[in-house]
């Protein structure tokens, strides 16, 4: 391998190595929890703004039970629950996955499947079009557009 | 005559010089027909003269106070200072439609007075269409949905009026975000009317995509630019220290400016490779049909949104509207499909016009995602009953991978050759950056951030840069090869000679900044509450925060209460008042912060609460907020982008004959 | 294939066109969802004239008229006579009326309640949980809290005599069965 791959491989594996770390899982504090759940309740008296965002009393309010509840030592489902049971599901922010709007997640996705497999049946090798150009060829096929583009 | 008169007058003229413009402008695309065309001309400018003095009458009636429009009454008070009086021609519902009105009437104007000169068949229909636009327009402000010169009768004439919207009167940045916004809203009309006078006509030529790229390229500026400068009146304004919370009316400005993206990519792939033709039509159906979309759910009371104007009758004529947009359209596009059908085929799966293809199915995704969770609580409700939110999580959650995808697609699209790319190309074009990815990479986990997006926002953030400077280097390189210029001169040589691409680097630039802002506000904010007394502190992120004390400022439109803070820390000193803002129309309190912002953070002050009585405590929330000035400096360098790629680029003596045929011919002899 | 297409463009657009129209139909300001057919949570607050507590344990068996209300509140202002026509028509019977004051400070809901002469017992909810709990987006909201202790109804915004009437006498049949 040449001096340029090495360098390559190095890059890409740190690359790797540095979000593999982001990504290790971390215990969080009992103020991060606090902050994650107030940013999935929506402020009654606010206009779409999270407890989390929301400067009013009220979500100050909310706040502070949730600080409660997460130092009883109850879980995120019971925090979140016990909101849900006050105001119904209208208070969560992101509706929850096992449901009917779950829904909402699985459109997206179907979306981005069904739009990449499209794209990928339109994306062909060049040689579908015509006679076959050779690697070297290519290049210089693309060098020609390079510089068309800079004049 | 008062400035009711005048303006209720004009409006009126207007629409009917409209539908006649809409009748002679047909006539002349059926026809060929030159007088209809001059006919329609004359029109256009009359009709746009008309609706400016509307315009200027309202504006007139809000600073002289006259209170006998039901508009200036509910809108404007005594005490307005200027200023704000000017502005609130869009404060409210009548007369922000008026102002749209005017802005189309200026579109009308430009296609029939410049676009007939290059493609006069085709400009002449895409005017009728755009006439027609303008007399539905004009039909809402000359009627009960949203007409602005409403008259209240004389003895119920009030002796002063209610006041703007206490949060539309508490920042200058009122005057600049919405008519920016509907600017770009508007200028999408001109593409759509194109595509929709090419269908009719059977005009299977590309032209009017050359012809219509420049209105494209400033709808989607303006949108862009109009987008970050909300989010920064939000930011300045509203008081949480955020600037984006998925606010239906943010979501109905951002869909169809991300429509707008995907278009002026895959529009590149059109003039290159004549293929996508179809698709490219739909964009711009589907980016005009947004428009007007975000207009009927912000303006019809559909959705409970800090933007919502109350509700008036004006709702289902704007769904009329949206549906016979998307009829039209869509209906005009399914029957000429068998025209549009392409020849060859998209290269291999890395190969530009692929990526394009790729981004753009990314960038239609995000759209459906945001108009999805929009829409969603309105559709659970009328299916089932059932009451639902879909906020900022639920947005965040998708609309994050789907942003880092497209990062990283916006890196690898711009260097790869069409059709296809070979195993040195690649190498050629992406070590570099993959290094620079590897070291953004190691400097996000270095300084403390957690979380895969932030460290792979980053890493892709320096791949991308890295792609750019490369192109940059590479292409003075080449110019001091060819053409032996000094490097500057080659640097500035390279946005003369190909605008369009060095602007569109410019562009990627802005938004990697933008990104790069958002990544890490979001994850590295810093926030404290603290009640205290007079000369008490408090401290965060390095920063010291006293509390001097409380301040009685009486304006005479509003009364604040202050909280004066001194802040040192990080070699700053910063002298803030955050405060309450009491106006006489709105029964609580707005809150405007106090912002020391700077390049590496902004300090972000609240005042939350304070004792009423006695002065003698103050609660005061601070956020430390790092890089979010980025943000707007980031949109800035998308609008300067945006303009670069506008520049006319100079006369080729071999220029290819496509891309941008210019036909001398008058209409009159167009047969 | 185009034939595909066709029909998928037709549908989505019909589909739009429905929900939006549907959509005109709903109010955003109405939220329905609450603590409706539940049992009412209970609470011990502070009495808000200063003597001991209030527990809603106490009023077992009994009608519970819940009313969450704030000095600073206008349409509470409005409700004030509802209020003390029940008030003194109720008294002495097994229907209770409760007052929680909601977001305010102590001396100025005293105030409020010295100066509108209000006489039935209310409860200070300092630290805002026991709103949370029943679902209070904002005063004033009435809750009515049946024999079983569970929530049968709720009002949002100012109340009039003809609806709380209706509410009480709507329990005490159910009681009797």
């Amino acid at each position: 391998m040449t001096r340029a791959r090495w360098i390559l491989v190095i890059a890409v594996l740190a690359s790797g190595l540095a979000i593999a770390w982001s990504a290790r899982p971390q215990p969080l504090t009992d103020a991060q929890r606090v902050d994650g759940i107030a940013a999935e309740l929506r402020c009654p008296v606010c206009q779409g703004l999270s407890v989390q965002d929301s400067p009013s009393e009220t979500a100050r309010a909310m706040k502070d039970l949730v600080a409660k509840r997460v130092a009883e030592g109850r879980t995120d489902d019971e925090i979140r629950a016990e909101f849900q049971r006050s105001y119904g599901d209208w208070i969560l922010l992101s509706p929850p996955l096992l449901s009917l709007s779950g829904l909402v997640w699985l459109a997206p996705l179907a979306a981005l499947i069904a739009g990449v497999s499209l794209a990928l049946g339109r994306a062909r090798a060049p040689a579908a079009d015509g006679p076959a150009l050779t690697p070297e060829q290519r290049v210089q096929l693309g060098d020609m557009f390079a510089k068309e583009d800079l004049q | 005559m008062t400035w009711g008169d005048i303006g209720a007058g004009a409006l009126r003229a207007a629409l009917l010089l409209s539908v006649w413009g809409l009748g002679s402008a047909t006539y002349a695309a059926w026809k060929r027909d030159a007088r209809a065309l001059a006919s329609a001309r004359a029109v256009a400018i009359a009709a746009f003269s008309l609706v400016l003095i509307a315009d200027l009458a309202m504006v007139g009636a809000l600073v002289t106070h006259d209170f006998s429009l039901v508009y200036v009454a509910e809108n404007n008070a005594r005490a307005t200072p200027l200023f704000y009086s000017a502005i609130s021609l869009w404060a409210a519902l009548a007369g922000s439609i008026l102002l749209w009105t005017l802005v189309l009437a200026g579109a009308v104007m430009w296609v029939v007075l410049r676009g007939t000169r290059s493609l006069p068949r085709l400009a002449t229909a895409a005017t009728a269409v755009l006439f027609a636009m303008l007399a539905f327009f004009l039909l809402l402000v000359t009627t009960a949905a949203a007409d602005p010169f409403t008259r209240i009768a004389a003895e119920f004439v009030p002796a002063d009026g209610r006041g703007p919207n206490a949060l539309l009167q508490n920042h200058p940045f009122m005057a600049l975000h919405p008519p920016l916004l509907y600017l770009g809203y508007v200028l999408t009309s001109i593409p759509f009317a194109y595509a929709i006078a090419a269908l009719i006509l059977g005009e299977t030529s590309d032209r009017w995509l050359t012809e219509t790229r420049k209105a494209a390229l400033a709808a989607w500026g303006l949108l862009g630019v109009g987008i970050v400068a909300g989010a920064w009146w939000s930011y300045a304004v509203l008081g949480w220290g955020g600037y984006w919370a998925w606010d239906p009316v943010e979501n109905a400005a951002i869909m169809p400016w991300l429509t707008a993206t995907a278009y002026l990519h895959s529009v590149m792939v059109e003039e290159k490779r004549r293929l996508l033709r179809t698709w490219n039509i739909a964009l711009v159906i589907a980016t005009f049909a947004l428009t007007i979309l975000g207009t009927f759910l912000t303006r019809s009371g559909v959705v409970n949104s800090v933007h919502s104007f109350t509700q008036s009758a004006i709702g289902p004529l704007l769904l009329g509207y949206f549906v016979a947009i998307l009829v039209v359209g869509v209906g005009l596009l399914l029957y000429r499909l068998n025209d549009l059908t392409d020849r060859g085929s998209i290269g291999a799966p890395l190969s530009r016009e692929a990526v394009f293809l790729f981004q753009n199915v990314l960038f239609v995704a995000a759209t459906l995602t945001v108009l999805l969770g929009t829409l969603y609580p309105l559709i659970a409700e009328a299916v089932s009953g059932a009451q639902l939110s879909i906020g900022a999580p639920y947005f965040d959650r998708v609309e994050v991978p789907i942003g880092l995808a497209l990062l990283f697609l916006m890196g690898i699209g711009p260097q790869l050759p069409w059709h296809g790319a070979s195993r040195s190309t690649l190498e050629r074009q992406f070590t570099l950056p993959l290094i620079a990815a590897a070291i953004g990479a190691v400097i996000a986990v270095l300084a403390g951030m957690t979380g895969v997006a932030p460290v792979l926002t980053y890493a892709l953030a320096a791949f991308v840069v890295a792609t750019i400077v490369q192109e940059f280097i590479r292409g003075v390189r080449a110019r001091r090869i060819l053409h032996g210029e000094p490097p500057t001169t080659a640097f500035l040589a390279l946005f003369r000679r190909n605008g369009r691409r060095y602007g569109g680097y410019v562009v990627h630039l802005g938004i990697v900044l933008a990104v790069v802002a958002i990544a890490t506000s979001q994850s590295r904010t810093t926030e404290l509450e603290r009640t205290l007394a007079p000369g008490d502190a408090m401290d965060v992120a390095g920063y010291h925060i006293v509390f001097s004390g409380l301040r009685d400022v009486n304006e005479p439109q509003r009364a604040s209460t202050l909280a004066d803070l001194v802040i040192t820390g990080n070699g700053a000193t910063e002298h803030l008042h955050p405060g309450l803002v009491q106006y006489p129309n709105s029964a609580q309190a707005i809150g405007t912060p106090g912002i020391a912002a700077g390049s590496r953070d902004d300090i972000y002050t609240i005042l939350a609460a304070y004792d009423g009585r006695g002065r003698a405590w103050a609660t005061i929330r601070v956020r430390v907020i790092p890089l979010v000035s980025w943000l707007w400096a980031g949109g800035a360098i998308v609008g300067l982008g945006a303009v670069l790629a506008a520049l006319p680029p100079p006369r080729r003596r071999n220029a290819p004959v496509t891309g941008s045929v210019r036909s001398p011919r008058v209409l009159g002899t167009d047969r | 294939m185009k034939r595909i297409v066709r029909y998928t463009a037709v549908a989505l657009i019909l589909g739009l066109a429905v929900t939006l129209t549907l959509a005109f139909r709903r109010d955003p300001h109405d939220i329905r969802t609450g603590t409706v057919g539940q049992p009412a949570p209970a609470f011990t607050l502070a009495d808000l004239s200063g003597n001991g507590s209030i527990a809603l344990d106490r009023y077992k068996g009994k009608i519970v008229v819940l009313n969450f209300w704030a000095s600073w509140c206008i349409p509470c202002k409005e409700e004030n006579p509802a209020l003390t026509d029940v008030w003194e028509r109720y008294r002495g019977t097994e229907v209770v009326l409760l007052g929680i004051v909601f977001q305010d400070s102590t001396a100025a809901a005293r105030e409020y309640t010295v100066r509108l002469g209000n006489t039935w017992p209310s409860a200070v909810d300092d630290t805002g949980q026991v709103a949370l709990s029943y679902g209070v987006f904002g005063p004033p909201e009435t809750y009515f809290i049946g024999v079983d202790g569970v929530i049968a109804g709720r009002h949002i915004g100012p109340i009039d005599s003809a609806t709380l009437i209706n509410g009480i006498e709507t329990l005490r049949r159910a009681a009797k069965k």
